[in-house]
């Protein structure tokens, strides 16, 4: 399962963004999406360009990954999360197979039904991302445009996260 | 002796030099070298910070903070917000497909093309 955000981890990274500067911290972040996750940095940067003004948004898609990456980190060792302990925690790999099957699910539930359902999941499971995914997307033109990039990065990676639990036991 | 208009552009680049990711939420008054700071942000440490930035600034007399905390957006207002942003597009949609019969872009298809390799 990905880690809950709390908002002790939004504080942190809020401050690490203001602290270092956006540009430093979006960097510092879609390298290690490159590293790690090269499927979600594809998608995070499509959407980016999509809605306009891709380097504000990829503030907020960097951001977004931050808080659950940060948390993870924080973890205290021995809590399960992706089978990791706290210090060699890593968000899940999102593999092509799993992009395929998000797209399968879009096609066939149509993409409104898709982003209330996973808008669900995070209301449920990560209120605080949730939070952040929101009063971002608020302060930018394509409030829905946005908000659906965010979604679309919960679904990879819970999806995942889930698929490497089943892959475990 | 400056102007207001200089001091609040001064105050309002040292307000990006303290906070270079939430300044855009914080806006500046200034009347007769008085700065008054307005808006709201999400963390304590952000209207702190704003406030002791401007007032290092030797051209401003003093400092006034009217920023607040922004409330939490309870979910069922997230919900609304993404309903009603699906209702405007679609609104936005039927009125380019009728201006333009046989345009391709459709832009509902967006996040599905996100997801695709």
């Amino acid at each position: 399962m990905l880690p809950r955000v709390d908002e002790v981890t939004c504080e942190q990274v809020a401050r690490e963004f203001d602290d270092r500067g956006p540009g430093v911290c979006v960097a510092r972040i879609s390298g290690e999406m490159q590293r790690s996750n090269p499927e979600i940095l594809d998608m995070a940067l499509r959407c980016a360009r999509d809605v306009g003004k891709p380097e504000e948004v990829m503030v907020g898609m960097c951001m977004f990954y931050s808080l659950l990456l940060t948390q993870g980190l924080r973890l205290p060792k021995g809590t399960p999360a992706t089978g990791s302990g706290s210090l060699q925690f890593s968000l899940p790999h999102v593999r092509a197979h799993t992009r395929d099957v998000i797209v399968v699910q879009i096609e066939r539930d149509g993409s409104e039904i898709f982003t209330q359902q996973w808008l669900s999941s995070l209301e449920r499971d990560n209120p605080q991302l949730l939070q952040m995914a929101h009063l971002f997307a608020s302060r930018h033109a394509d409030y829905l445009g946005i908000m659906q990039g965010f979604v679309l990065l919960y679904a990879c990676l819970d999806s995942e996260a889930r698929a490497e639990q089943s892959r475990l036991h | 002796m400056r102007s207001d208009a200089d001091i609040k552009r001064e105050a309002e680049a040292q307000l990006k030099r303290a906070l270079p990711l939430s300044h855009a939420l914080i806006g500046v008054r200034v009347d007769n070298g008085a700065a008054t700071l307005e808006g709201a942000v999400q963390w304590s440490y952000q209207r702190v910070r704003a406030q002791s930035a401007v007032a290092r600034l030797s051209c401003v007399v003093g400092v006034s903070s009217q920023i607040t905390l922004s409330p939490k957006a309870p979910p069922h207002e997230i919900r609304a917000a993404v309903e009603s942003a699906f209702r405007r597009r679609d609104a936005l949609d039927s009125a380019r497909s009728v201006q333009t019969p046989y345009s391709a872009g459709n832009r509902k298809d967006n996040v599905r093309s996100w997801a695709q390799r």
